[in-house]
């Protein structure tokens, strides 16, 4: 069993997005973490860890030395890059958490920054192209698959297949998330979404339509991280990271395996629930990596929320949805239709419930709450449970 | 004609896409165990590290598709949807495959494995199979 971490989240900090801020990913990197030191009442001088976390397609690669100088710090205790894909950011905060555990570093910022939309260019363009083509996997492109979009749609077509659904719970996953957009300021599409206006949207990779689909977006997300102790006196209320774990599964591609559904959560919630001793039935809600409609429905059978073939229940009749009578499930519209600024989404939004300051949209309980991460083709996962300093201070 | 990108072997693919540009399809088995794999430097089933190549029966049946509606290639432009997906071979190792000629493709039919080499370098495509039953 692994030991309990003592580290909390005292600051969180944005820059930009949106889809019109082209300021390089290193300049958005700065600002965040500068924003981040001051929603936590410190100069950014108190900061001294990195961990940088960054989209393994970066054209514009934010490295430790540059952001280091960038601002101004000096005498690090930890500068660090952390890339396992989308599941960097959860990953980056893991290695923050640890770090000040042992006091190894005090004050970490963690930082994700990318600018995949150059004005101009069709949102297809940013995220559509070739990543090196090398060995088995680069078949991929041979085979036409290009982008996210075409290989989660082989997750999602076999797993419709499998469970005889139909894309109507797929449309659910969006139309939910859609309707919790509407209640962030900060989020890309906040215009209600039927279930007509989700089928009448144009195929991207079948099964998934144009709503299935994340919302590219030029930003920079930061957190900082410092032990239980030190973030008593915070200005913000503490958020404690209860349990953290990664979970890569690499399965075999071949018969009697399922690469293609197989999902880390699986290994990552049974070492987070045993060094816990929650379990599923104790979260109030889920914020998931939802680049695609389909990872919210995987994660939650991975992590023993639904058996398999059953997520759709905890979006049935709006369950996961604002009102609903189930656990919410991405209340700040996510990837879907909030912003992608891949695993730094899902823990922003945990971070507002968690403090109460989540506005509208805040969920009366949300003292416990999973944050999942995924990366490649369901390759790497990262997920962590953080709590309010109200239930867990 | 523009041909889509054709991977770059690494040491582990080397033998797969040297048989490949050569017109065949083959795959490695395990000298320890007798687990098929695609490419492989160590065996997942038993940690061993040795194989003898083999040619794969081309046949296979369609683990999962998807028809993709943008072309990101020039190569695929003109001929959207694109159908690609995953093919599981008769003998067990998977991989990604284009599909085609006439469908419809569903997940679990069977398919067959259609070979183009474009300047020395092989492309494996599958096509509609035979049914079960059907004469050879």
């Amino acid at each position: 069993m692994a030991r309990r971490l003592d580290a909390s989240i005292i600051g969180l900090g944005s820059a930009a997005l949106n889809r019109i801020d082209t300021r390089p990913a290193a300049e958005l990197a700065r600002a965040a973490v500068r924003s981040a030191a001051a929603d936590a009442g410190l100069p950014v001088s108190a900061i001294d860890g990195l961990v940088i976390c960054r989209t393994s397609a970066a054209t514009d690669a934010v490295l430790g030395l540059d952001l280091q100088r960038a601002l101004g710090l000096s005498d690090l205790k930890l500068n660090r890059i952390a890339l396992c894909e989308g599941a960097s950011a959860l990953a980056s905060i893991q290695t923050a958490a640890l770090a000040v555990s042992t006091g190894l570093a005090d004050t970490v910022a963690c930082v994700f920054a990318d600018a995949p939309l150059k004005l101009g260019a069709s949102m297809s363009s940013a995220f559509g192209r070739l990543k090196t083509s090398v060995g088995l996997e680069g078949l991929r492109y041979t085979a036409g698959l290009f982008g996210g979009a075409a290989v989660y749609a082989l997750s999602a077509q076999r797993y419709l297949a499998l469970h005889g659904l139909g894309e109507d719970v797929l449309a659910d996953v969006a139309v939910t998330t859609r309707a919790w957009a509407a209640l962030n300021p900060s989020a890309s599409f906040r215009k209600p979404l039927t279930r007509t206006d989700y089928f009448a949207g144009r195929y991207i990779a079948e099964p998934f339509r144009l709503f299935d689909c994340a919302a590219p977006v030029n930003g920079a997300i930061a957190v900082l991280v410092t032990r239980g102790d030190r973030a008593k006196d915070g200005v913000q209320p503490a958020v404690p990271i209860l349990a953290s774990a990664e979970g890569h599964p690499g399965t075999p591609d071949r018969r009697d395996f399922d690469r293609v559904l197989t999902h880390g959560g699986a290994l990552a919630a049974k070492s987070m629930f045993a060094t816990t001793g929650l379990a599923p039935a104790d979260i109030d809600m889920c914020q998931f990596y939802d680049a695609f409609s389909i990872s919210p429905l995987l994660a939650l059978e991975a992590y023993g929320f639904h058996p398999p073939g059953e997520a759709h229940r905890a979006y049935a009749d709006g369950a996961a949805g604002p009102g609903g009578n189930g656990m919410p499930i991405n209340t700040g519209g996510g990837h879907l239709s909030g912003f992608y600024l891949q695993g730094m989404t899902p823990v922003m939004e945990a971070i507002l419930q968690a403090r109460g300051a989540a506005g509208e949209r805040q969920c009366a309980k949300a003292g416990t709450i999973l944050i999942t991460n995924d990366g490649g083709r369901f390759d790497y996962h990262a997920g962590m449970i953080v709590g309010s300093a109200e239930r867990w201070g | 004609m523009t041909v889509p990108p054709i991977p770059d072997p690494d040491p582990a693919s080397a033998h797969f896409f040297a048989s490949l540009d050569a017109g065949k399809l083959s795959l490695l088995r395990c000298l320890t165990c007798a687990t098929p794999h695609l490419a492989a430097l160590t065996c997942d089933a038993c940690d061993g590290d040795r194989f003898r190549t083999e040619r794969a029966s081309g046949r296979g049946v369609i683990h999962s598709l998807t028809r993709v509606h943008m072309a990101h290639h020039p190569a695929f432009a003109g001929q959207l949807p694109v159908i690609g997906g995953i093919v599981e071979l008769a003998e067990g190792p998977r991989l990604f495959a284009p599909l085609i000629g006439d469908g419809p493709f569903a997940i679990g039919d069977e398919v067959r494995c259609e070979i183009r080499v474009h300047d020395g370098r092989g492309i494996a495509a599958f096509c509609a199979g035979r049914k079960l039953g059907e004469p050879v």
